[in-house]
């Protein structure tokens, strides 16, 4: 149909498409020429309209946004913070979430908000202090649990990827049931300065870019550690598990280098 | 005048981040499920969206449009965005486990009277559009369904779809931004 519109007939029709179905590569292309001669439209003109219709017909039929969800964008406001604002204000993040809720506690009971408050409080934790790992010994009972409970376990070696890295070893155990595993390294050099390793999970089926796994430290002269993995967003069936090392809280895009990958044959 | 909540979020305060979750969790959850589905991916989507929200928090003009129409927008672009991918590779979904609990909140309220008058200029827009548009761009816009669908629903030409969408969406622009800008499609002058 494009044969039959003029030009300005089809910028606004690439911008209605935008604003409805989303445009593929070639039209985005397009979309930017077609955006040169028009200075004076705005690119999100359409966009916005559909927006305000959408507010206008959705009116008071609102969904509620569920308590496990909310607690993992809590979870998520706690990282966005740290990386953009530094560690020491991640827990600012949420802390008015918890203060807020005292209607959530009446509603839900006080076993149900109790549980909901630690679930937030440890996702806080756990992205302020980056996840802490754990000395073998003390964590061997919930590891062991976890293989004898996984029947769906994959696994694989953990392979230096860089010179320095050389010494590592140590594998990866994953269950896409319970979407969580450990990461048992040896030989993991001490992160030092304002640096910490993160976790990078490459699920093929899931998207194109590795899904952040979070960060940890690694403190000095330790044994062998065993990290515990339960990333933020979901992954199926992830294939490749990578550590980089980036500035204190992590980063949303890694320039690399990969240290060590493990690699799982499906 | 009072910073709005995305101002305050562009202007670093690490409490504003927080607050977006309960003021315009329900808002983009509700988008979510239209336009994603009620599948994991739809969880996956929300996330993606309010980090996206909190990244664009420094684009928000208030001479531009509200708040609220704001974060919707930026909601479908990537709930959009998300639909594309995931119809792009087969994905047999996993239900959303209904035993959450809902968490009323103030912020959420006071959200809502910025909203209701947002969403009444538009719905009285949309009354000014002719049924057949309004009709289009309700499956369109707010059901998520593809053009082609819409076409083949209502057994008109493709192109009869998209050419409602286009000109229904401008309307609907002019309307709500009388005295501003307003873009002219040669097609809707008389």
């Amino acid at each position: 149909m494009n044969a039959f519109l003029t030009t300005d007939e089809r910028l606004m029709q690439l911008l209605a498409d935008k604003a409805t179905e989303g445009l593929s590569g070639s039209q985005h292309d397009e979309l930017d020429q077609a955006m040169i001669a028009h200075p004076r439209i705005a690119r999100d003109e359409l966009e916005l309209a559909a927006a305000a219709v959408t507010l206008a017909m959705m009116g008071d039929n609102e969904e509620k946004l569920p308590q496990r969800m909310r607690t993992k964008l809590c979870s998520d406001a706690s990282h966005f913070v740290a990386e953009r604002w530094g560690t020491a204000n991640a827990g600012t993040a949420t802390v008015n979430l918890v203060n807020e809720s005292k209607t959530a506690a009446r509603r839900i009971g006080r076993t149900g908000w109790l549980a909901a408050a630690a679930s937030i409080l440890l996702a806080v934790v756990g992205w302020w202090r980056g996840m802490a790992p754990t000395r073998v010994e003390s964590i061997d009972v919930q590891y062991q649990q976890f293989v004898q409970r996984a029947t769906d376990m994959v696994q694989a070696p953990w392979l230096p990827k860089v010179d320095d890295y050389r010494g590592v070893s140590g594998k990866v155990v994953w269950s896409d049931a319970e979407q969580a595993g450990y990461m048992v390294l040896s030989g993991l050099p001490a992160n030092t300065g304002r640096r910490q390793y993160q976790l990078w999970i490459v699920d093929p089926q899931r998207d194109a870019h590795p899904v952040d796994g979070g960060v940890f430290d690694v403190p000095a002269s330790t044994g062998p550690i065993t990290i515990p993995m339960q990333p933020r967003l979901r992954v199926r069936h992830p294939t490749v598990f990578a550590i980089t090392l980036e500035k204190e809280g992590g980063v949303v895009v890694s320039g690399g280098p990969l240290l060590v990958v493990a690699s799982i044959d499906r | 005048m009072q910073p709005t909540l995305l101002q305050r979020v562009a202007a670093g305060e690490p409490a504003a981040v927080g607050e977006c979750i309960d003021r315009y969790g329900g808002l983009i959850w509700s988008l979510a499920r239209k336009l994603v589905g009620a599948n994991a991916d739809a969880e996956d989507a929300v996330q993606e969206v309010f980090i996206d929200l909190w990244r664009s928090a420094d684009r928000f003009d208030p001479n531009v449009a509200s708040e609220p129409t704001f974060v919707a927008m930026i909601a479908r672009r990537r709930l959009i965005d998300s639909k594309r991918r995931r119809t792009r590779r087969p994905d047999q979904g996993q239900s959303i486990p209904v035993e959450d609990v809902d968490v009323p909140s103030g912020e959420q309220e006071s959200g809502a009277a910025e909203r209701a008058e947002e969403a009444s200029r538009a719905a009285a827009a949309i009354r000014e559009l002719r049924p057949e548009q309004q009709e289009i761009l309700r499956l369109s816009v707010y059901e998520g369904w593809s053009h082609q669908r819409i076409a083949d629903h209502l057994q008109v030409p493709l192109g009869t779809v998209k050419t409602h969408v286009r000109r229904g969406l401008i309307r609907v622009r002019e309307l709500i931004q009388r005295g501003s800008t307003v873009i002219v499609d040669p097609q809707v002058i008389p």
